[in-house]
């Protein structure tokens, strides 16, 4: 194999010329493909180091299974879990749609079960018109149920459960937060376990505030599904990970046409080896050996078509990078680069596109005949 | 020339045929995907004759402006506004994909938007009623009555919406999630006075954009329409003792909102999308000229034949590049529908993204014919140099 290996590289060194052409042809192609993705790589880097992360970190902890909160069911007894891993700060809620009747009108609500309702309403700073509910008979509202349905502090709200039953509530007072609970009828938990028997002792999700001295982290133990609540970061990393991602689909196609170019390289070195191939042939080398001598003639270029074309391609990426930083004026930056797995992606479909590409040449030449390859070569 | 033409064999230039269709369909898969880019860049905030997006002069886009909702009220009484639709836009996260959510009023957004409902309605009477676009929908594999929890990106809101329509609108709303104006409020964690653009249709006879500008600011009296009432989403976030806000404001047309942030903050510009197509036809070049050289060299005894009978070299070389024109035509048509259905493909899969918006390729007739062109003209010079080069190494050799 060593030698046949070193016969096929001398072959490629001493036709340096043609060589080159052929190694550049496939090099140039894998540089379109790997330059618009290490810039790409360069660009979503160096956004992702200027995304902003939140300090205070807050998560939502619902049923593993669930699809959405009106699915999620959690037993309130994972509270105790909670103090046990170290949390302190956390408010379990139960959520359900419902309807309610005032003034005639028969409409749609949402209802929220919150347990520790004064310190939830402390903690989000919601602004409270009124009594904060503190008996079993009183809830309170937000402001767009208020204003939409004319609903006013001290009046009777019916809200139905989900058997047709019903219960009058006193509004004790109106919510005006700027988030979902302006159009939330809110009240403490037990009281809309008293609305929902059918779910007693079971919440929907816990939200959970995060303290310096407890790793979050645990809370990925427990058999729930967490979720970042203020997820900015991940939000933008997603956002420019689909972006940047379509331009690794976007190069997919040109192995395609790396393929064909090895191809073509592979038929025109295999008519360039006819010489060597018939005096190998002529001292008695076997089919098979001619397949691997051409083959490994053939890999070889291929090879080195890869590493220029990589090369290049990062080259001409840190030149690209650089210049358009200069035009945007973006100050400090880390130079683009080709991550890892990129790379193993660039080579692995290369190096097939590649194989794929010398084969077929190199099987087509074995299966010639010793006198058609002595007489092209005598009237070429 | 017949005779010349007639030593080629159609076996021997199959290689030739499939690398041109292959490099004719990449180059145009290419430029369709990054012009098609650049358009969905351009066409975020829609499209329109006789639209307007009114946003904060500050703001580098219009989805990341603040305006004061109050100015809607001030718009809506210019004479030859014919529609106002309020709007907030923020981005929210659905499992792990981030999405884009839009606040309205439904019944202006109707007015001035194409919307066509695929399936359910076209209802948001509250904030867990929501609305999507054909495209997210397939993304998120959801249907009507589905329902989906949306995390704030900005604020610890989170909110659980049941999807009550699918629509389509052949504009990049397709790839958003429509929700009523003050749930996108509590998304982006603006007060309930405050929006992030106004979208005017009026009417050009009547009102232009610049007269429009100066009435917002003062500085130019234009006549006043009766006070129309107000959609009842608005009643319902007007509030009585609202700020005075004073800001400066521009009024773009959609597509020029967002070309002038793709140029002066990305600084990027159709060059730049072309910069990209004529990388990939150069890094093509060498094949190309490789391709065409193999015909040539693989036909070598029968052009030697040829030139044996008295066939000048200008005569061959004239006949035979005539002749990979032709072909190059052929497989460069081939090449162009290949590509076409390539990017089609990527798009309708999402493979070919804008953050959340789905890329729709640029197919334009103008694009195509450029591509045409730039091949056949680089396989023509291609096939004059290699073959003059063949045909001097063989008379060197004789």
């Amino acid at each position: 194999m060593t030698s046949l290996l070193n016969l096929a590289f001398k072959s490629v060194i001493a036709d340096i010329s043609k060589s080159m052409l052929y190694i550049l042809t496939i090099g140039f192609l894998l540089t379109v493909a790997s330059a618009p993705i290490v810039i790409a790589n360069g660009y979503s880097e160096n956004l992702y180091t200027m995304l902003p992360k939140f300090e205070e970190e807050r998560f939502l902890l619902i049923n593993a299974s669930a699809k959405s909160l009106n699915e999620s069911f959690l037993d309130y007894s994972l509270t105790e879990r909670l103090v046990s891993l170290g949390f302190k700060k956390f408010f379990p809620q139960l959520i359900f749609y419902s309807k309610a009747f005032f003034n005639d009108k028969l409409f749609d609500i949402k209802v929220r079960g919150i347990d520790r309702l004064e310190e939830y309403f402390k903690h989000n700073r919601f602004h409270v018109d009124g009594n904060i509910p503190s008996s079993s008979s009183e809830v309170a509202i937000g402001i767009l149920i208020a204003r939409r349905f004319g609903v006013e502090k001290g009046v009777f709200l019916r809200i139905f459960s989900h058997d047709e039953d019903f219960k009058d509530f006193r509004v004790s007072s109106i919510i005006d937060c700027r988030c979902p609970s302006d159009e939330e009828v809110l009240a403490p938990l037990s009281t809309v376990w008293d609305i929902r028997p059918d779910i007693l002792g079971r919440i929907s999700l816990i939200e959970i505030i995060s303290s310096e001295e407890i790793n979050p982290a645990t809370l990925y133990s427990l058999d729930v599904k967490v979720l970042e609540e203020r997820s900015f970061y991940q939000a933008a990393y997603s956002l420019i990970l689909k972006t940047f991602n379509s331009i690794r689909n976007w190069s997919t196609p040109i192995y395609l046409l790396v393929l064909t170019a090895v191809y073509v390289v592979s038929v025109r070195i295999t008519r360039d080896s006819e010489k060597d191939v018939t005096i190998i042939r002529c001292i008695g080398a076997s089919r098979w050996k001619i397949f691997r001598y051409l083959f490994y003639r053939c890999f070889i270029v291929a090879v080195f078509g890869i590493l220029v074309g990589i090369s290049f391609g990062v080259v001409s990426a840190q030149v690209i990078f650089r210049f358009v930083s200069i035009i945007l004026s973006t100050g400090s930056y880390t130079p683009p680069n080709i991550d890892t797995l990129d790379l193993v992606w660039l080579i692995g479909f290369s190096l097939l596109s590649s194989t794929a590409g010398v084969i077929y040449p190199a099987f087509k030449e074995m299966r010639r005949r010793l006198s058609d390859l002595t007489w092209q070569l005598t009237y070429p | 020339m017949a005779a010349y033409i007639s030593v080629i064999s159609l076996r021997k230039i199959i290689p030739f045929l499939i690398t041109f269709t292959l490099v004719a369909a990449i180059i145009f898969f290419t430029s369709a995907s990054f012009n098609g880019l650049y358009q969905t860049a351009i066409e975020l905030m829609g499209s329109g004759e006789n639209v307007l997006i009114i946003y904060g002069a500050n703001a580098k886009t219009p989805q990341t402006s603040v305006i004061p909702l109050p100015l809607y009220d001030k718009v809506r009484s210019v004479e030859g506004v014919k529609n106002v639709s309020p709007e907030v836009v923020a981005a929210a996260l659905v499992g792990d994909d981030a999405i884009i959510v839009r606040g309205v009023d439904p019944e202006s957004f109707q007015k001035i938007c194409n919307i066509k409902i695929v399936r359910g309605s076209f209802e948001l009477s509250n904030s867990w009623s929501a609305v999507i676009g054909r495209n997210l929908a397939r993304l998120l594999k959801v249907d009507v009555g589905d329902l989906i929890t949306l995390r704030s990106a900005f604020t610890y809101s989170f909110l659980e919406v049941k999807i009550l329509g699918v629509f389509e609108s052949g504009s990049s709303l397709d790839d958003e999630l429509i929700l009523p104006i003050y749930a996108v409020q509590w998304l982006r964690g603006l007060p309930r006075d405050a929006i992030s653009l106004l979208r005017v249709e009026i009417d050009g006879e009547k009102l232009s954009k610049e007269d429009l500008l100066l009435s917002l600011r003062g500085e130019k009296k234009v006549e006043e329409k009766q006070p129309i009432e107000q959609p009842s989403i608005i009643r319902l976030l007007t509030i009585p003792e609202a700020r005075e806000h004073v800001g400066e404001y521009v009024a773009r047309s959609p597509e020029e909102s967002m070309k002038v942030f793709l140029e002066k903050n990305v600084r990027i510009n159709e060059a730049v999308v072309w910069g990209i197509v004529i990388l990939v036809i150069s890094g093509c070049i060498l094949l190309i000229y490789l391709a065409i050289s193999l015909v040539f060299t693989s036909h070598s005894r029968e052009l030697a034949i040829l030139s044996s009978l008295g066939a000048s070299k200008k005569k061959l070389m004239s006949s035979l590049t005539a002749l990979i024109i032709a072909f190059s035509i052929l497989s460069v048509t081939l090449g162009l529908v290949l590509g076409g259905a390539l990017s089609i493909v990527f798009s309708e899969n999402s493979l070919l993204l804008l953050g959340s918006y789905t890329v729709k390729p640029s197919l334009s007739f103008d694009l195509i014919i450029a591509i045409a062109i730039a091949v056949t003209v680089i396989s023509a010079v291609s096939a004059w140099l290699g073959l003059s080069k063949l045909l001097d190494e063989w008379l060197r050799e004789v």
